[in-house]
């Protein structure tokens, strides 16, 4: 069992997403280069436990927050009724279509979603259709690499419905974007923490488990303990980001809708 | 050097070998495919430390290492004297050329040695040259994505003469290899293990003490433990395979010279 003082895998990737440009409250960046501001109205699509919308309604944005998972839904609700934002308002739907008028927000955010859709093209459309003209998309997928190695020791279940039925690699991801109209601002390698933490615990851990993370096994533990040393460490930051390069968790895109009027607006409403 | 029971890092790194089918004392393959016996004569260029001729010499063949570095060619010496090798000859050359006859190897060996040198093209020609027709060749350099996960942290001089001075794709390691006239039989990829602990062991270790390969820092040592506890699992064979694929510290050839075995 682990010491009072040990990490936690949570903790661990909270950190390493801090370093890596997240969650910045002193700039009010939710990612790098995408800073809230209390005037900004935030959807978040498949909002799950509530992180990021939750970092958005610290910075008093609107946040609009949707997921099919109703007791996700509750317990991010209870998370944001505390929050200093402006105004919020809590939706339960699978998003198919979402159920929120043309042009409402200034960002949405869909993060670790489109690996479980049957569509992703129709599901970007409808991201970019609840996206006011200018305003931005924060996307985010697990990279392919880690994928595959997760694969190593991940149950069958995590490769079928309801769960990653779709790998990404970071062409494809740029070209789903670029074909749905939008104009990519910049795309991030991120989360080599948790490649193979997650990879050691699908070893470690009771297959019926609901997501491996946070477990007490001394395999995923190690990792854990190790990695918090990584981040204390001054050349932590270098290990860190060559890392990424190589075997990130996630990548992230972060994507401009084009203003109306401009040629590449009117292709991406055509089509949608 | 092993205190009470602390594994240390090169038996970790050879138990992963060894379940990969390398050293494999039963057969007498060194890698699944090469076999050894007592009929062959191999020669290794750039022997190093000589783990390779070693186990070539306990398989009883005729053995010729060679390496620019008397200290190493002196500490294989000693190991060839005890060794049940047929014949045993210790050559001190640069290799530039190999100072033997063409057609000298039943097997041939370059294992991390043409990322040193200047013209990679020329040197591997050489070890051609010096293979039988028909002989296997057994050639192997740093995998590119490991080379730049070391290189985050590893001082600069690793990356200079006479350190590596060249990183090698795998397809540019294929296409060298192809282009030589070899036919290859397998391209593999392994030491994911050494992958991760390189990196960090250079983040934590005194400088100016050589290589760290001993390093007794926290870090090393829970990813030293975290991997002995995935070697002992009985599934952790399947996130060895899985990170040879994406992280492997080291691309192994099999090829062939064109030719019939006299």
């Amino acid at each position: 069992m682990t010491e009072v003082s040990a990490p936690s895998a949570s903790q661990v990737g909270l950190v390493e997403r801090v370093r890596e440009g997240w969650f910045n409250g002193k700039t009010g960046e939710l990612a790098p280069g995408v800073r809230i501001r209390s005037s900004h109205t935030v959807v978040d699509v498949g909002c799950g436990d509530g992180g990021l919308i939750g970092f958005c309604a610290g910075q008093s944005a609107e946040v609009i927050f949707i997921d099919r998972d109703s007791r996700r839904l509750a317990a991010t609700e209870e998370r944001i009724r505390q929050s200093p934002a402006r105004a919020y308002r809590a939706i339960a739907s699978d998003c198919d279509p979402i159920p929120l008028e043309d042009a409402i927000a200034d960002l949405v955010i869909c993060t670790e979603v489109l690996e479980h859709v049957p569509d992703p093209a129709a599901f970007m459309r409808e991201l970019i259709r609840v996206t006011r003209p200018g305003g931005r998309l924060l996307v985010t997928v697990p990279d392919a690499r880690s994928e595959q190695l997760v694969a190593a020791t991940a149950p069958a279940s995590y490769f079928q419905e309801p769960n990653h039925i779709r790998i990404f690699t970071a062409a494809e991801l740029r070209n789903l974007v670029q074909a749905a109209g939008l104009e990519i601002e910049s795309q991030q390698a991120l989360g080599c923490f948790w490649s193979l933490y997650l990879t050691l615990s699908w070893l470690t851990t009771d297959p019926a488990a609901d997501s491996g993370i946070d477990n007490p096994h001394p395999i995923p533990d190690h990792w854990t303990r190790l990695w918090h040393e990584v981040q204390a460490h001054p050349l932590g930051d270098r290990v860190r980001e060559s890392l990424n390069e190589l075997l990130p968790r996630t990548q992230a895109i972060v994507a401009r809708k084009p203003l109306a009027g401009s040629a590449r607006a009117y292709t991406a409403s055509a089509m949608s | 050097m092993s205190e009470g029971n602390k594994p240390l890092a090169s038996a970790i790194g050879m138990r992963d070998w060894k379940a990969e089918g390398w050293f494999n004392g039963r057969t007498g393959e060194i890698t699944r495919g090469v076999r050894v016996g007592p009929e062959h004569t191999v020669i290794d260029v750039g022997c190093g430390d000589g783990g390779f001729v070693g186990f070539v010499a306990s398989q009883g063949a005729e053995v010729i290492y060679i390496d620019q570095d008397p200290a190493r060619l002196a500490a294989t010496a000693a190991r060839m004297q005890v060794s049940p090798a047929r014949a045993h000859r210790g050559i001190l050359s640069d290799c530039n050329p190999i100072p033997l006859a063409s057609a000298s190897g039943d097997l041939v060996i370059c294992t991390e040695v043409l990322e040193h040198v200047p013209d990679p093209v020329r040197f591997l020609a050489e070890v051609v040259r010096v293979a039988k027709p028909g002989a296997q060749l057994l050639v192997s350099v740093p995998d590119a994505r490991s080379e730049h996960f070391y290189s985050a942290t590893a001082p600069v001089e690793c990356f200079q003469e006479p350190n590596h001075i060249r990183t090698f794709s795998a397809e540019a390691f294929r296409q060298l290899l192809l282009d030589a006239g070899l036919e290859i039989e397998s391209h593999q990829f392994t030491g994911c293990f050494w992958s991760v602990f390189w990196p960090l062991s250079w983040m934590t270790c005194e400088r100016g003490t050589g290589l760290p390969v001993n390093n007794p820092h926290p870090i090393i040592q829970h990813w030293i433990q975290l991997w002995q506890l995935v070697q002992d699992h009985p599934d952790g064979h399947k996130i060895r395979d899985a990170l040879n694929q994406l992280l492997p510290k080291t691309q192994f050839i099999v090829a062939r010279k064109a030719g019939c075995i006299s």
